[in-house]
Protein backbone atom coordinates (compact mmCIF):
# COMPACT_ATOMS: atom_id res chain seq x y z
CA UNK A 1 0.00 0.00 0.00
CA UNK A 2 2.91 2.29 0.80
CA UNK A 3 4.41 2.15 -2.67
CA UNK A 4 0.97 2.77 -4.16
CA UNK A 5 0.67 5.96 -2.08
CA UNK A 6 4.14 7.14 -3.04
CA UNK A 7 3.46 6.69 -6.73
CA UNK A 8 0.13 8.42 -6.37
CA UNK A 9 1.70 11.46 -4.74
CA UNK A 10 4.58 11.49 -7.22
CA UNK A 11 2.11 11.96 -10.01
CA UNK A 12 0.95 15.22 -8.48
CA UNK A 13 4.34 16.82 -7.85
CA UNK A 14 4.63 18.48 -11.27
CA UNK A 15 1.15 19.98 -11.00
CA UNK A 16 1.77 21.03 -7.45
CA UNK A 17 5.01 22.84 -8.32
CA UNK A 18 3.29 24.63 -11.20
CA UNK A 19 0.46 25.74 -8.89
CA UNK A 20 2.87 26.86 -6.20
CA UNK A 21 4.89 28.91 -8.68
CA UNK A 22 1.70 30.56 -9.93
CA UNK A 23 0.64 31.35 -6.38
CA UNK A 24 4.06 32.86 -5.60
CA UNK A 25 3.84 35.08 -8.68
CA UNK A 26 0.26 36.11 -7.91
CA UNK A 27 1.12 36.80 -4.28
CA UNK A 28 4.06 39.06 -5.11
CA UNK A 29 2.03 40.83 -7.82
CA UNK A 30 -0.90 41.36 -5.45
CA UNK A 31 1.22 42.72 -2.59
CA UNK A 32 3.09 45.03 -5.00
CA UNK A 33 -0.23 46.30 -6.44
CA UNK A 34 -1.57 47.01 -2.95
CA UNK A 35 1.61 48.88 -1.98
CA UNK A 36 1.51 50.94 -5.18
CA UNK A 37 -2.21 51.74 -4.70
CA UNK A 38 -1.60 52.90 -1.12
CA UNK A 39 1.34 55.05 -2.21
CA UNK A 40 -0.60 56.65 -5.06
CA UNK A 41 -3.50 57.46 -2.72
CA UNK A 42 -1.10 58.97 -0.17
CA UNK A 43 0.56 61.13 -2.86
CA UNK A 44 -2.84 62.27 -4.18
CA UNK A 45 -3.94 63.22 -0.69
CA UNK A 46 -0.65 65.03 0.00
CA UNK A 47 -1.10 66.96 -3.29
CA UNK A 48 -4.66 67.92 -2.30
CA UNK A 49 -3.41 69.26 1.04
CA UNK A 50 -0.74 71.34 -0.71
CA UNK A 51 -3.29 72.72 -3.21
CA UNK A 52 -5.66 73.62 -0.40
CA UNK A 53 -2.87 75.38 1.49
CA UNK A 54 -1.77 77.31 -1.60
CA UNK A 55 -5.35 78.47 -2.11
CA UNK A 56 -5.91 79.44 1.49
CA UNK A 57 -3.16 78.96 4.03
CA UNK A 58 -4.19 78.14 7.54
CA UNK A 59 -2.08 76.56 10.26
CA UNK A 60 -5.09 74.44 11.30
CA UNK A 61 -5.52 73.05 7.78
CA UNK A 62 -1.79 72.31 7.61
CA UNK A 63 -1.79 70.48 10.95
CA UNK A 64 -5.06 68.72 10.09
CA UNK A 65 -3.65 67.57 6.75
CA UNK A 66 -0.46 66.33 8.38
CA UNK A 67 -2.50 64.41 10.95
CA UNK A 68 -4.48 62.71 8.14
CA UNK A 69 -1.31 61.91 6.25
CA UNK A 70 0.37 60.55 9.39
CA UNK A 71 -2.69 58.42 10.07
CA UNK A 72 -2.67 56.99 6.50
CA UNK A 73 1.04 56.23 6.69
CA UNK A 74 0.70 54.42 10.02
CA UNK A 75 -2.21 52.36 8.65
CA UNK A 76 -0.18 51.45 5.52
CA UNK A 77 2.70 50.19 7.67
CA UNK A 78 0.39 48.41 10.12
CA UNK A 79 -1.64 46.62 7.42
CA UNK A 80 1.54 45.74 5.55
CA UNK A 81 2.81 44.05 8.71
CA UNK A 82 -0.53 42.30 9.30
CA UNK A 83 -0.50 41.02 5.72
CA UNK A 84 3.03 39.69 6.10
CA UNK A 85 2.44 38.21 9.55
CA UNK A 86 -0.76 36.39 8.66
CA UNK A 87 0.10 35.46 5.09
CA UNK A 88 3.43 33.79 5.72
CA UNK A 89 3.53 31.44 8.65
CA UNK A 90 6.98 29.89 9.01
CA UNK A 91 6.55 26.17 9.53
CA UNK A 92 10.28 25.50 9.61
CA UNK A 93 10.77 27.02 13.04
CA UNK A 94 10.78 24.84 16.12
CA UNK A 95 7.31 23.73 17.19
CA UNK A 96 7.53 25.80 20.37
CA UNK A 97 8.43 29.02 18.51
CA UNK A 98 5.78 28.39 15.84
CA UNK A 99 3.13 27.90 18.54
CA UNK A 100 4.22 31.03 20.45
CA UNK A 101 3.98 33.11 17.28
CA UNK A 102 0.56 31.60 16.54
CA UNK A 103 -0.60 32.48 20.08
CA UNK A 104 0.59 36.07 19.50
CA UNK A 105 -1.38 36.25 16.25
CA UNK A 106 -4.57 35.04 17.91
CA UNK A 107 -4.43 37.57 20.77
CA UNK A 108 -7.09 40.28 20.37
CA UNK A 109 -4.91 43.12 21.67
CA UNK A 110 -1.22 43.48 20.98
CA UNK A 111 1.40 46.22 20.55
CA UNK A 112 0.30 46.86 16.98
CA UNK A 113 -3.28 47.58 18.21
CA UNK A 114 -1.88 50.67 19.95
CA UNK A 115 -0.64 51.96 16.59
CA UNK A 116 -4.07 51.41 14.99
CA UNK A 117 -5.75 53.34 17.83
CA UNK A 118 -3.09 56.04 17.57
CA UNK A 119 -3.71 56.43 13.83
CA UNK A 120 -7.50 56.60 14.43
CA UNK A 121 -6.94 59.28 17.07
CA UNK A 122 -4.67 61.16 14.65
CA UNK A 123 -7.42 60.99 12.02
CA UNK A 124 -9.86 62.36 14.58
CA UNK A 125 -7.51 65.26 15.39
CA UNK A 126 -7.17 65.88 11.64
CA UNK A 127 -10.97 66.04 11.29
CA UNK A 128 -11.26 68.49 14.17
CA UNK A 129 -8.44 70.77 12.96
CA UNK A 130 -9.52 70.86 9.33
CA UNK A 131 -12.06 73.67 9.33
CA UNK A 132 -12.89 73.17 5.65
CA UNK A 133 -14.74 69.96 6.54
CA UNK A 134 -17.00 71.98 8.83
CA UNK A 135 -17.79 69.04 11.13
CA UNK A 136 -19.45 69.86 14.49
CA UNK A 137 -16.78 68.71 16.93
CA UNK A 138 -18.87 67.17 19.74
CA UNK A 139 -21.27 65.39 17.41
CA UNK A 140 -18.38 64.11 15.29
CA UNK A 141 -16.62 62.73 18.36
CA UNK A 142 -19.78 60.94 19.42
CA UNK A 143 -20.36 59.28 16.05
CA UNK A 144 -16.70 58.65 15.24
CA UNK A 145 -15.74 56.96 18.52
CA UNK A 146 -19.19 55.37 18.77
CA UNK A 147 -18.61 53.65 15.43
CA UNK A 148 -15.12 52.58 16.47
CA UNK A 149 -16.42 51.12 19.75
CA UNK A 150 -19.14 49.20 17.87
CA UNK A 151 -16.57 47.92 15.34
CA UNK A 152 -14.23 46.82 18.16
CA UNK A 153 -17.19 45.13 19.89
CA UNK A 154 -18.12 43.19 16.72
CA UNK A 155 -14.45 42.29 16.24
CA UNK A 156 -14.25 40.96 19.81
CA UNK A 157 -17.39 38.84 19.35
CA UNK A 158 -15.94 37.35 16.13
CA UNK A 159 -12.62 36.78 17.92
CA UNK A 160 -14.34 35.11 20.87
CA UNK A 161 -16.05 32.50 18.71
CA UNK A 162 -13.46 32.04 15.97
CA UNK A 163 -10.03 32.72 17.41
CA UNK A 164 -10.29 32.31 21.20
CA UNK A 165 -10.68 28.51 20.93
CA UNK A 166 -7.55 28.46 18.76
CA UNK A 167 -5.69 30.69 21.23
CA UNK A 168 -6.73 28.45 24.14
CA UNK A 169 -5.67 25.27 22.27
CA UNK A 170 -2.33 26.85 21.28
CA UNK A 171 -1.61 28.08 24.81
CA UNK A 172 -2.44 24.63 26.15
CA UNK A 173 0.10 23.08 23.76
CA UNK A 174 2.76 25.63 24.74
CA UNK A 175 2.16 24.91 28.41
CA UNK A 176 2.38 21.19 27.72
CA UNK A 177 5.71 21.55 25.92
CA UNK A 178 7.21 23.82 28.56
CA UNK A 179 6.12 21.97 31.69
CA UNK B 1 22.82 28.01 -9.51
CA UNK B 2 20.06 25.60 -8.50
CA UNK B 3 16.55 26.97 -9.01
CA UNK B 4 13.94 26.89 -6.25
CA UNK B 5 11.98 24.35 -8.28
CA UNK B 6 14.97 22.00 -8.64
CA UNK B 7 15.90 22.38 -4.98
CA UNK B 8 12.31 21.64 -3.96
CA UNK B 9 12.03 18.56 -6.15
CA UNK B 10 15.32 17.16 -4.86
CA UNK B 11 14.34 17.81 -1.26
CA UNK B 12 10.98 16.12 -1.71
CA UNK B 13 12.54 13.21 -3.53
CA UNK B 14 15.19 12.68 -0.86
CA UNK B 15 12.77 12.96 2.04
CA UNK B 16 9.56 11.51 0.62
CA UNK B 17 9.59 8.51 2.96
CA UNK B 18 10.08 10.62 6.08
CA UNK B 19 7.17 12.89 5.16
CA UNK B 20 4.88 10.04 4.20
CA UNK B 21 5.74 8.25 7.39
CA UNK B 22 4.64 11.24 9.51
CA UNK B 23 1.44 11.48 7.45
CA UNK B 24 0.74 7.80 8.04
CA UNK B 25 1.01 8.21 11.80
CA UNK B 26 -1.85 10.68 11.84
CA UNK B 27 -4.12 9.42 9.10
CA UNK B 28 -5.47 5.92 8.69
CA UNK B 29 -6.74 6.33 5.15
CA UNK B 30 -4.61 7.03 2.04
CA UNK B 31 -6.70 9.98 0.89
CA UNK B 32 -6.12 11.89 4.15
CA UNK B 33 -2.45 10.93 4.03
CA UNK B 34 -2.25 12.38 0.53
CA UNK B 35 -3.91 15.63 1.65
CA UNK B 36 -1.54 16.07 4.57
CA UNK B 37 1.42 15.14 2.36
CA UNK B 38 0.43 17.85 -0.08
CA UNK B 39 -0.02 20.36 2.76
CA UNK B 40 3.48 19.56 4.02
CA UNK B 41 4.93 20.00 0.52
CA UNK B 42 3.23 23.41 0.25
CA UNK B 43 4.79 24.47 3.56
CA UNK B 44 8.21 23.17 2.47
CA UNK B 45 7.90 25.30 -0.68
CA UNK B 46 6.91 28.37 1.37
CA UNK B 47 9.78 27.89 3.83
CA UNK B 48 12.44 26.96 1.29
CA UNK B 49 13.79 30.48 0.80
CA UNK B 50 14.25 30.82 4.55
CA UNK B 51 16.37 27.68 4.86
CA UNK B 52 19.84 28.82 5.90
CA UNK B 53 21.29 25.41 6.70
CA UNK B 54 21.46 26.17 10.43
CA UNK B 55 19.62 22.93 11.16
CA UNK B 56 20.23 19.58 9.48
CA UNK B 57 17.97 19.18 6.47
CA UNK B 58 16.25 16.16 8.04
CA UNK B 59 15.50 18.14 11.23
CA UNK B 60 14.19 20.98 9.07
CA UNK B 61 11.91 18.60 7.16
CA UNK B 62 10.65 16.98 10.37
CA UNK B 63 9.92 20.42 11.84
CA UNK B 64 7.77 21.32 8.87
CA UNK B 65 6.08 17.92 8.87
CA UNK B 66 5.31 17.97 12.61
CA UNK B 67 4.26 21.64 12.64
CA UNK B 68 2.02 21.09 9.62
CA UNK B 69 0.48 18.01 11.17
CA UNK B 70 -0.22 19.98 14.36
CA UNK B 71 -1.82 22.81 12.38
CA UNK B 72 -3.55 20.42 10.01
CA UNK B 73 -5.01 18.35 12.80
CA UNK B 74 -5.47 21.54 14.79
CA UNK B 75 -8.75 21.87 12.99
CA UNK B 76 -9.78 18.93 15.13
CA UNK B 77 -7.23 18.67 17.95
CA UNK B 78 -9.45 16.37 19.98
CA UNK B 79 -9.68 13.87 17.16
CA UNK B 80 -5.94 13.66 16.53
CA UNK B 81 -5.13 9.97 16.26
CA UNK B 82 -1.79 8.27 16.03
CA UNK B 83 -1.60 5.11 13.94
CA UNK B 84 1.07 2.46 14.41
CA UNK B 85 1.35 -0.98 12.92
CA UNK B 86 3.51 -4.00 13.54
CA UNK B 87 5.94 -2.78 10.87
CA UNK B 88 6.50 0.55 12.58
CA UNK B 89 10.21 0.97 13.11
CA UNK B 90 11.48 1.38 16.66
CA UNK B 91 8.19 0.27 18.14
CA UNK B 92 10.21 -1.85 20.59
CA UNK B 93 11.64 1.39 22.02
CA UNK B 94 8.32 2.16 23.60
CA UNK B 95 8.18 -0.97 25.70
CA UNK B 96 10.65 -3.67 26.68
CA UNK B 97 11.99 -5.83 23.86
CA UNK B 98 11.02 -9.06 25.58
CA UNK B 99 7.61 -7.65 26.25
CA UNK B 100 7.19 -6.92 22.57
CA UNK B 101 8.48 -10.34 21.55
CA UNK B 102 6.17 -12.02 23.93
CA UNK B 103 3.00 -10.10 23.49
CA UNK B 104 3.01 -7.48 20.80
CA UNK B 105 2.88 -10.00 18.03
CA UNK B 106 -0.80 -10.38 18.57
CA UNK B 107 -2.99 -7.92 16.83
CA UNK B 108 -5.14 -7.42 19.88
CA UNK B 109 -2.23 -6.08 21.89
CA UNK B 110 -1.16 -3.81 19.08
CA UNK B 111 -4.64 -2.39 19.03
CA UNK B 112 -4.43 -1.90 22.77
CA UNK B 113 -1.08 -0.10 22.41
CA UNK B 114 -2.61 2.09 19.74
CA UNK B 115 -5.52 2.91 22.03
CA UNK B 116 -3.14 3.81 24.83
CA UNK B 117 -1.05 5.98 22.48
CA UNK B 118 -4.20 7.79 21.48
CA UNK B 119 -4.91 8.64 25.11
CA UNK B 120 -1.68 10.67 25.12
CA UNK B 121 -1.70 14.44 24.73
CA UNK B 122 -1.09 16.01 21.31
CA UNK B 123 2.52 16.93 22.12
CA UNK B 124 3.27 13.51 23.59
CA UNK B 125 1.93 11.97 20.37
CA UNK B 126 4.25 14.21 18.35
CA UNK B 127 7.20 13.16 20.54
CA UNK B 128 6.32 9.50 20.12
CA UNK B 129 6.04 9.75 16.34
CA UNK B 130 9.51 11.32 16.18
CA UNK B 131 10.90 8.65 18.46
CA UNK B 132 9.29 5.93 16.34
CA UNK B 133 10.95 7.56 13.33
CA UNK B 134 14.28 6.83 14.97
CA UNK B 135 15.30 10.42 15.72
CA UNK B 136 17.81 10.91 18.52
CA UNK B 137 16.84 12.87 21.65
CA UNK B 138 18.97 15.76 20.37
CA UNK B 139 17.15 15.76 17.02
CA UNK B 140 13.74 15.61 18.71
CA UNK B 141 14.81 18.54 20.90
CA UNK B 142 15.78 20.49 17.75
CA UNK B 143 12.40 19.81 16.15
CA UNK B 144 10.23 20.66 19.16
CA UNK B 145 12.36 23.49 20.54
CA UNK B 146 13.09 22.21 24.04
CA UNK B 147 16.28 20.96 25.68
CA UNK B 148 17.56 17.42 25.21
CA UNK B 149 17.20 16.56 28.95
CA UNK B 150 13.62 17.81 28.78
CA UNK B 151 12.90 15.49 25.84
CA UNK B 152 14.44 12.58 27.75
CA UNK B 153 12.25 13.31 30.77
CA UNK B 154 9.11 13.55 28.65
CA UNK B 155 9.82 10.36 26.70
CA UNK B 156 10.67 8.52 29.91
CA UNK B 157 7.42 9.73 31.45
CA UNK B 158 5.43 8.51 28.42
CA UNK B 159 7.14 5.11 28.46
CA UNK B 160 6.47 4.71 32.18
CA UNK B 161 2.86 5.71 31.65
CA UNK B 162 2.46 3.12 28.88
CA UNK B 163 4.27 0.40 30.81
CA UNK B 164 2.17 0.92 33.91
CA UNK B 165 -0.99 0.75 31.85
CA UNK B 166 0.16 -2.48 30.20
CA UNK B 167 1.38 -3.91 33.49
CA UNK B 168 -1.97 -3.02 35.07
CA UNK B 169 -3.09 -5.18 32.20
CA UNK B 170 -6.68 -5.13 31.14
CA UNK B 171 -5.56 -5.97 27.60
CA UNK B 172 -5.92 -9.34 26.06
CA UNK B 173 -8.62 -10.42 28.45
Amino acid sequence: MESKNINHTELNIENLVANLKNKDTNYSKLSRRIQITYLILTFIYAALIVLELIEKFSIYSLLGGLCYLGSFLILIVVFGRFYKEYGQVNYSETTLIMLKKAADRYKPFKKITFWVLFSLALMDVGMCLNKSLNFPIIKTQFYYWGMIIIAVGIGLIVWYYRYKPLLDATQKLIKEIEE
Amino acid sequence: MVSKEEQFKKLVDDNKDKILSICKYYNPNPEDQKDMYQEILINIWKSLEGFRGEAAISTWIYRIAVNTSLSYTGKAFKHLKIMVDADTQNLHNLLNDDFIDEKLKKEQQLEHLQNELNQLSVIDKALITLMLEGLSMKEIADVIGITEPNVKVKIHRIKEQLKSKFAGGSYGK
